[in-house]
């Protein structure tokens, strides 16, 4: 139990030093090096600061990060977002609601070369969102179509979060990026069917228009401008699959063939390479500094013994897993409206990953969970990362239409994590017909 | 002039990505046709991105990227929030003192020691030093926003204010 009082006594120095406005990683740092001093004393615990340093930043499974950020800033400066969308649009676009069905598919296809949601986000709703306002579509329909879908940027593979859940727990990142598939496609079809069904309600907030309507020879033209996006998702997701490559090297691969297509297509200017430079260092610096200093903090959690403590305490109360679950969750909803998620799934983990497996739940599923957490973390105002990209985006939008927008979609995000829990196997089944050395 | 220096510092982080990317693309295309793998490129590709995080924190603190949590401190009075930075930018410099020393005395010792890497035995501790050289460029950044800070928490009433430079976030 005084581990448990110990471990909730950092905790609220922790959240002490994020409300006086300190970084976050600072934040985790300062605790980290306050506990190690008084656990382990000055020799042993600055050795300790050293080491994690330099471990966790030459770690190669972490390098898939910085590649991938790169592969997502590369194609979003390249505008291949264009083509995409309306290449999804030529297709769907017959169906009610179809600029925002195309919006949504579109950003479901880009999230399979992009492990980032704001890039997904970015990317679809600079072309999107004015083809929408143009033929005058309701604003929250917009933009709540366009801040969820870059959300499945995340959850379909590639993607940057699965990387840090995967190397921070030891859990293989192959197989989440395989587990993420399914419960993607089935969340991207979710959100379209509410879109089709509100736009049966209210027609006159989604007017119809010409796409959907063109020559099939047309429709069929425009899948030619997409082949390269489709050879693209063959190789990064195929190699994996196949345990030709690890990620980290899928993600080189990816980042080499985008280069190569957004030179040939010759929309990729020295200038945007150098803004895809220092995006890729901003992000990658962010996130990074976060983990070194997080694992710092994690590892005087783990000297405390907070997490098997916990783990007795919880299964004491001789709760069903599904009631621990079901509270785990409710509490992450709350927070989800309250801080920044990426962060405090770092914090986190290191306490919720033993809890959780030691009830028995799957590895891998969890990590799919969380994922769907951290869709819903990006959508939910005021600190979700979406919504200020869609801000930055759409001008003269609002941050009313924006979040409102949005709200039915995290409904559906809640709705899909209900479904995983009673279909575990909606993630897990693709993982298990991976090649054996691929595992 | 810190400003140009951290954009540099980041703009090699970019180029090192590149360099990451296209190395271990040959690795994979030599060793799948030819089955020649390059050996040492996951430790090589390791220690660029030591420079990318720790080279690119100073430019990223410029942009506001480091997160911070503004929840609390947004409901509160200018001058307090004026005040509070001054506060949260000592407590961060004074643990960038610490890791700054910390992970320099670590070089050293690599380098006391010819520690090497496990494949390709390259010594470490050049790569090593990347990390309290880069802290220690964010940590200038820091000090430069710090003069900032104080300057306009002792001003003029109005300008009791959280200094730009940096966003807070989230």
């Amino acid at each position: 139990m005084s581990e448990a009082l110990a471990g909730i006594l950092l905790l609220a120095l922790l959240f002490l030093f994020f409300s006086l406005g300190l970084e976050i990683a600072f934040s985790l740092g300062l605790v980290g090096l306050l506990g190690l001093l008084w656990l382990k004393g000055w020799t042993i615990g600055l050795g300790v600061v050293g080491s994690v340093a330099w471990s966790n930043a030459s770690s190669f499974s972490f390098v898939a990060v910085p590649l991938f950020v790169f592969m997502s800033a590369i194609l979003l400066h390249a505008g291949i977002g264009q083509s995409l969308y309306a290449a999804v649009a030529r297709w769907v676009g017959f169906l009610p609601g179809g600029l925002a069905v195309a919006s949504v598919f579109a950003c479901a296809i880009f999230a399979a070369v992009s492990g980032s949601s704001v890039a997904t986000a970015a990317t679809i709703g600079m072309i999107a969102i004015p083809e929408m306002e143009r033929r005058g579509y309701h604003k929250p329909l917009v933009y709540g179509s366009l801040a969820a879908g870059g959300t499945l940027g995340i959850l379909i593979p590639p993607s940057v979060p699965m990387i840090i859940y995967g190397v921070m727990t030891e859990t293989s990142v192959g197989q989440l990026y395989m587990a993420g598939i399914l419960p993607g496609i089935l969340l991207g079809l979710l959100f379209a069917a509410y879109i089709i069904g509100y736009a049966l309600v209210y027609p006159e907030r989604a007017p119809r228009g010409q796409e959907g309507r063109a020559p099939l020879r047309e429709k069929l033209r425009s899948l030619v401008e997409v082949a390269p996006i489709a050879l693209l998702i063959v190789v990064v997701l195929g190699s994996m699959y196949f345990g030709i490559v690890t990620p980290t090297e899928a993600a080189a691969l990816g980042v080499s063939m985008s280069l190569l297509l957004a030179v040939t297509i010759g929309r990729l200017t020295w200038p945007g390479l150098v803004r895809a430079f220092h995006e890729t260092v901003r992000t990658t610096s962010m996130i990074m500094l976060i983990i070194i200093f997080a694992s710092i903090f994690s590892h005087v959690i783990a000297l405390l013994g907070t997490p098997r403590a916990l783990l007795g305490l919880v299964t004491g109360l001789k709760l069903a897993p599904w009631m621990v679950f079901s509270l785990i969750f409710g509490v992450l909803i709350l927070i989800a409206y309250a801080l920044e998620e990426l962060s405090v799934m770092i914090i986190m983990l290191p306490i919720l990953f033993p809890l959780v497996t030691g009830l028995g739940f799957d590895p891998v599923w969890f990590g799919i969970v969380m994922i769907v957490w951290l869709e819903m973390g990006f959508i939910t105002p005021p600190v979700g990362i979406n919504l200020f990209v869609i801000q930055g985006v759409a001008r003269g939008s609002t941050m009313r239409d924006i979040a409102v927008g949005s709200t039915p979609f995290v409904l559906i995000l809640i709705l899909l994590v209900v479904i995983l829990f009673f279909v575990p196997d909606l993630a897990l089944w693709l993982p298990r017909q991976m090649m054996p050395g691929s595992r | 002039m810190i400003g140009r220096t951290s954009k540099a510092a980041s703009f090699l982080g970019g180029l090192a990505t590149l360099f990451i990317a296209g190395a271990t693309t040959s690795d994979v295309l030599l060793r799948y046709f030819v089955n020649r793998p390059l050996l040492g490129v996951d430790e090589v590709a390791g220690f660029l991105q030591v420079l990318v995080v720790f080279w690119g924190c100073a430019y990223t603190f410029q942009q506001g990227g480091h997160i911070r949590v503004d929840l609390v401190t947004s409901h509160l009075p200018g001058p307090v929030r004026a005040w509070l930075r001054v506060v949260t930018l000592l407590l961060g410099l004074a643990f960038l003192g610490v890791v700054c020393w910390v992970t320099t005395q670590s070089a050293l010792t690599a380098y006391r020691y010819q520690r090497v890497s496990v494949v390709m035995l390259f010594v470490l501790w050049p790569a090593m030093l990347l990390i309290p050289t880069g802290l220690a460029l964010m940590a200038v950044a820091m000090l430069a926003t710090l003069r900032r800070q104080l300057r306009a928490a002792l001003g003029p009433r109005a300008g009791r204010e959280e200094v730009g430079g940096e966003r807070p976030a989230a």
